[in-house]
């Protein structure tokens, strides 16, 4: 445990103990939070959706127009009301005529919202010499998105957690090869055993990436507020979900477990990787898999977030089980699969932690096929 | 009757196989407690693979190494000191840290891990740069700084590849002093060495490595008597020279020598015969004679002796 720490804090001093880790610490985010708000600053908003009105009868058109026009008004949602065939792609249309005394509008697109859909009705009725009956047909209502008021938080949390691992995995990575290479590895092989020297070098490297995690927050946290109080953004919204499933200990508990494990499972593999290395650019292939499962989880979180998330089992491939884990909704998630996943996650730390304290025990030679000995 | 203390080091019949005949096949080797033992082989002869294996980077695949009368294990290994033969220091670690930080891992405590690193690194000179970086330091510096992390707790066995290689006579100077130092101490010093005259001056006993195998383990003095009888001869005619030789029953063979220079002849003669019996044989002939130098009964000849005995290796086996 001792020698653990010793290492630990060794390379927590040789990543913390230059002014550029600091300088970048915090020059980081506010560059991103300035480019953040100048795009902001310049995005246009959206083009307002263009609804098509079409009729044999133009009266008829013209009167349905203005109604869906008034009821955009009246609901102060900017709209585009074009009568014939519009220039851009409309998103709703709407075909009006008349059928054995009675006016008919078939909604197509997009359904016209209630009051849209009433201002229509009473405005064709009125429209004629006399009052005529008027059916309206709108396309059948999407259903409603399941209320889950807390994914915006993990979602936020996750790709928080997500760059961070990303980032102290290249440190990680950097931290074995750089000792292969110059062959300090040996000495201090001499002196700690494998195991000690892999949990060392997480636990230091895992304690940068928590200063760097605390850095981004707090810098992140200072410009959102600011942003917020100059109206730039609706920044203070995301990071109030953020802080919220912060304030709530068994959720912070939680994440702080899974990305622990997450960390240990992901930084062993890279330390094991580059134990097999004999410099960086080798290590850098050996790990760039490692680096691709990493880029298929950030598009599984996605989709996840858009409803479209992988299949119920990828809860129990390791690689994916963390973040997985935090992003879904708590509710959705049975207390076996959970069990069986965070198992198997476990197990399969344990075994990549033993993969790489074999790889940096012995050097390369040692490995091959032996023959066998002769005295 | 008091009973002996166990040695520091024992290595039996140890065997490591890399395949393509690299590795050891069967090395023996004994270090007293005080001794100062010089592990002197070719390159490629197997000294730093059995370094290693002492010190526990390479897992044997046959034989044993015991430390201090016990087998060799991670917690006995702690009372070892160990330079590779490669040097590696984090460039932008201080050096009074790089010292401290192996002392700790050792067992020191962090306030005498720093005493004894500072101790130490006045010691050599370079107690005024005790916050350098070692890429600040020259390379000799740097490396002086690396034999002070695998001497700064003070361990009972120093295993050490190669350690005057890279320093000059100054460093080599305090080094020896300091293995010197470490021996009164009782400490025990194994280190490998190409130099005969540092092994020579420094070793009460070495061992001798040839093609993976121990070919003479004891005092300096009893490795001297192998030396053969002899001398390096330089001559124009070549073909009389073997003439000559062959008429005093003698051998010869060409021998390494500087570039440039006119073949050197490796002459063994029989007991008995001087070389100055040969040197009278070549001037009979006329011959004209550009160098000729007996071989002393120190530890070179020994060397050459005995690599030249060292057996064949068996033939390769590998496994399916």
């Amino acid at each position: 445990m001792r020698r653990i720490g010793l290492i630990s804090i060794r390379e927590f001093t040789a990543y913390t103990a230059t002014i550029s880790f600091w300088a970048a610490l915090f020059l980081g985010p506010i560059l991103i939070g300035l480019a953040a708000l100048a795009v902001g600053g310049v995005e246009r908003p959206p083009a307002p959706p263009v609804i098509a009105v079409a009729s044999p009868d133009p009266d008829l058109a013209r009167t349905a127009a203005a109604a869906i026009g008034a009821a955009a008004d009246l609901e102060a949602r900017p709209v585009t009301v074009v009568t014939g065939k519009p220039r851009a792609p409309a998103a709703t249309t709407v075909m009006i005529g008349r059928e054995r005394g009675r006016i008919t509008a078939d909604v197509a697109g997009q359904r016209l919202s209630d009051t849209a859909s009433a201002l229509l009705a009473r405005d064709l009725a009125l429209s004629g010499m006399a009052v005529l009956p008027v059916s309206v047909s709108q396309p059948p209502a999407p259903p409603p998105p399941r209320a889950d008021p807390g994914q915006a938080g993990r979602f936020a949390v996750v790709m928080v957690l997500w760059m961070n691992l990303v980032g102290a995995l290249g440190m990680l990575l950097q931290a074995i090869v750089r000792e292969r290479a110059n062959r300090s590895l040996e000495i201090l092989l001499t002196s700690a055993r494998p195991a000690e020297i892999i949990l060392g070098k997480l636990a230091g490297v895992g304690a940068v990436s928590v200063v760097v995690l605390a850095g981004w927050m707090g810098t992140g946290a200072a410009i959102a507020l600011a942003a917020g109080a100059a109206g730039a953004s609706d920044a203070p919204r995301a990071l109030a979900a953020v802080f919220g499933l912060m304030r709530d200990p068994a959720s912070l508990a939680s994440a702080a477990a899974i990305y622990l494990t997450a960390f240990v499972m992901y930084g062993s593999a890279l330390l094991g990787l580059g134990a097999l290395a004999k410099d960086l650019p080798a290590a850098q292939n050996l790990a760039r898999p490692v680096f691709g499962v990493l880029l298929i989880v950030f598009f599984t979180i996605l989709a996840e977030l858009r409803g479209g998330g992988g299949p119920d089992w990828l809860l129990w491939a390791p690689p994916f089980t963390p973040f997985l884990l935090m992003i879904r909704d708590p509710a959705t998630l049975g207390g076996q699969d959970v069990a069986l996943a965070v198992g198997i996650m476990a197990l399969s730390t344990l075994a990549i932690l033993a993969f790489a304290a074999r790889n940096v025990e012995v050097d390369g030679a040692v490995r091959r096929p032996l023959r066998p000995a002769r005295s | 009757m008091t009973q002996a203390p166990p040695a520091a080091l024992k290595v039996s019949h140890l065997a490591k196989d890399y395949g393509g005949g690299r590795g050891v096949r069967d090395v023996n080797l004994t270090l007293a407690p005080g001794g100062v033992t010089g592990f002197i082989g070719v390159n490629g002869a197997g000294k730093s693979t059995t370094l290693k294996a002492v010190v526990g980077l390479v897992s044997p695949d046959a034989g044993q190494v015991e430390l201090f009368g016990q087998p060799a294990c991670f917690a006995r290994r702690a009372r070892l000191g160990f330079l590779p033969e490669e040097r590696g220091l984090a460039p932008r670690e201080r050096a009074r840290d790089a010292i401290a930080f192996y002392a700790r891992l050792k067992g020191l405590g962090r306030r005498d891990a720093y005493r004894r690193a500072d101790e130490l690194l006045e010691r050599i000179g370079l107690g005024g740069r005790t916050r350098a970086r070692l890429g600040e330091l020259s390379k000799g510096n740097a490396q002086r700084v690396q034999i002070l992390c695998a001497v700064a707790h003070d361990p009972d066995l120093l295993v050490l590849d190669e350690p005057f290689s890279g320093l000059d006579p100054i460093a080599q100077a305090e080094l020896q002093s300091l293995i010197a130092e470490f021996s009164t101490r009782g400490g025990a010093t194994l280190f490998s060495t190409h130099t005969m005259s540092v092994a020579e001056r420094l070793c009460d006993r070495v061992v001798i490595l040839s093609g993976g195998r121990t070919v003479f383990e004891g005092p300096v003095e009893d490795a001297a008597r192998h030396a053969p009888n002899g001398a390096y001869v330089t001559v124009d005619d070549d073909q009389a020279l073997l003439e000559v030789v062959a008429r005093l029953e003698g051998s010869a063979q060409p021998f390494p020598g500087k570039m440039g220079q006119a073949l050197r002849w490796r002459v063994l003669l029989p007991e008995g015969v001087a070389p100055v019996a040969l040197m009278r044989a070549l001037a009979e002939r006329e011959m004209a004679l550009h160098g000729f130098e007996p071989i002393l009964a120190n530890l070179e000849g020994a060397f050459w002796a005995l690599s030249e005995k060292a057996p064949e290796p068996a033939p390769e086996r590998r496994a399916a």
